[in-house]
């Protein structure tokens, strides 16, 4: 929808004239072309934080939230080890969203050209596929925050909180030039979502992600190996302050 | 590897933040036996449970499952063991034939259909309905099923028979009995000794993370305490009753209740030395033998401290 928007934009878009500070701000700085305004609108902003948001989910509840729901209790009674368990499901994960960027492509494919804006497919696809680093190294971060952290909602919140910060010290340091040495320490830095059409994938910065997220991904897994497995409902608090756990069922 | 125990835990303690919940437990469950694990919610039959499962590390000490490690042969342990967590979680959107698929995928051992069917049809469970539609009595089912399937040689079983209704639960009670009668070991807990007593062989009672005590349960039987209630003609003197092992519980005139952990014959004797109106006496359950046995009463509690108001 918002790509066929962009005709009926592109008139005042002519004249649209942001002050220099904002347009750094929201990324905006190459609005006005079809590649800068595809860019801008789903790579930089909309779809960078949804996926974020999707990755947080998952990686939160993947091994925490069946330990929460108590599935995980019988799961790991099984002769099964928990490193696999846990490479199984950052495998699905991994192969869910390879599969979820091939099917949104055609969904691309089919919208950019029909509003007139030319970009090229393969340049296209390029971009789809280049979310796919950021959204594992959150997944990778909430894992091994669920891991380590005593409950899910704790890491959740930790994540989410990381993503927020790190996005806003990402925003602004591209109009700030005090914010820039912080700059290599967000994710969102190695991900060029509001040039992607025009300049091509962050290569090394896609790389960097990739490594950031298999790192992290081992320390959730090890996490995982160390971990109490914890009750169904277990009341958070009581953990973090070393009281007995709440519900336990009969012992 | 065959004289090995079934079940061991040697000196096994855990500590949650700064609780204790076990505390140097030592235990060995033989093969082929049917052990019941006893004691009052929070005592710690679950921890040590979830530890031989290595679903909880021991803060020090082993568990051990017919001499394998529960930490260092996790895997090849836990191939060996059907276990029934105490609180179950299935996946509400699997049907019960669904979760036995899922689950039997998990185990080295190909299925025995037979064994199966009637581990089905013994327990009347309908496999082809969502879980999550089932009555907790129907998933209890379920989880019996999923721990027994695959003919484990040692099943540890966390409350087997909460919320199962009494015809359930007898069936429970003879598919247990058929496992042990095939040599293989049963290892349960409960918090009721009368649940018990039909098909135990031995029982550990377990307070406060502490073994206090295992016993044979014919030990125990044997040791079945009487209460005697008496109504004499008229009053008889305090102190008519005083002998080793019997303790008067109550006196309204001339009715004495009197709790016989031995002398029965003494007692008797004594009591014949008066006029008896009436005579009844109950062998307590299970359940009291125990509590006489292990469980300071109160009244033993004030004679321990009389200084105290």
């Amino acid at each position: 929808m918002v790509v066929a928007l962009y005709p009926s934009y592109a008139g005042q878009l002519e004249d649209f004239e942001l002050p220099e500070t904002l347009q750094k701000l929201f990324g905006m700085e190459d609005y006005t072309s079809p590649e800068g305004f595809v860019s801008t609108e789903f790579f930089s902003q909309s779809v960078p934080i949804l996926l974020t948001i999707f990755a947080i989910m998952q990686g939160t509840s993947a091994l925490a939230g069946e330990e929460a729901g108590g599935t995980l209790e019988l799961l790991l009674s099984q002769p099964v080890s928990r490193r696999r368990v846990a490479l199984e499901k950052i495998g699905g994960f991994l192969i869910s969203t390879v599969v979820i960027s091939i099917i949104v492509c055609p969904a691309w494919l089919i919208s950019i050209p029909a509003v007139g804006v030319d970009i090229s497919v393969t340049d296209t696809m390029l971009a789809t596929f280049s979310f796919l680093p950021l959204v594992w190294a959150f997944y990778a971060a909430s894992l091994f925050a669920a891991a380590a952290l005593p409950n899910r909602r704790l890491a959740t919140g930790v994540v989410v909180l990381f993503a927020v910060a790190t996005y806003i010290v990402y925003a602004l340091a591209q109009a700030v030039d005090i914010l820039d040495p912080l700059r290599w320490l967000t994710p969102f830095n190695y991900y060029n979502g509001s040039q992607i059409l025009r300049d091509g994938p962050d290569l090394a910065g896609a790389a960097a992600l990739c490594v950031a997220s298999a790192v992290l991904g081992l320390l959730a897994v090890q996490a995982f190996e160390k971990r109490d497995l914890g009750v169904r409902g277990e009341v958070s608090l009581r953990a973090l302050l070393h009281l007995r756990p709440a519900t336990e069922t009969s012992g | 590897m065959t004289d090995s125990a079934a079940i061991e835990f040697r000196r096994l303690v855990k500590d949650y933040g700064g609780v204790r919940a076990l505390d140097g437990i030592d235990l060995r469950v033989e093969q082929g036996e049917i052990f019941g694990f006893l004691g009052p919610n929070g005592a710690g039959k679950t921890t040590a449970i979830r530890c031989l499962l290595d679903l909880i590390r021991p803060t020090s000490g082993q568990a051990l499952v017919l001499g394998l490690d529960s930490r260092a042969d996790s895997v090849a342990a836990r191939a060996r063991i059907g276990y029934l967590p105490g609180d179950l979680s299935l996946y509400d959107t699997l049907t019960g034939e669904e979760t036995i698929a899922y689950f039997a995928s998990l185990r080295p051992k190909p299925l025995d259909h037979t064994y199966l069917d009637m581990l089905i049809t013994r327990l009347t469970f309908e496999p082809q309905r969502p879980v999550g539609a089932l009555s907790k009595g129907n998933r209890q089912k379920l989880g019996l099923i999923l721990a027994m399937m695959n003919q484990p040689e040692v099943l540890v079983l966390d409350e087997p028979t909460a919320g199962l209704d009494p015809l359930a639960q007898a069936v429970v009670e003879e598919l247990l009995g058929d496992v042990a009668g095939e040599g293989r070991t049963v290892f349960f807990s409960s918090h009721i000794l009368s649940e018990v007593d039909q098909i135990c062989h031995r029982v550990g009672i377990i307070r406060a993370g502490k073994i206090v005590a295992v016993e044979e349960l014919a030990m125990l039987k044997g040791r079945a305490l009487h209460v005697i209630e008496v109504t004499f003609a008229r009053p008889v003197p305090p102190g008519a009753f005083d002998l080793p092992g019997v303790q008067e519980l109550r006196r309204d005139g001339s009715v004495i209740h009197l709790e016989v952990r031995s002398n029965l014959d003494a007692v008797l004797k004594a009591i014949a030395r008066y006029e008896v109106v009436d005579l009844r006496t109950e062998q307590p359950s299970l359940e009291q033998t125990f509590l006489a046995f292990y469980q300071e009463s109160p009244a033993a509690r004030q004679e321990a401290s009389p200084a105290v108001p």
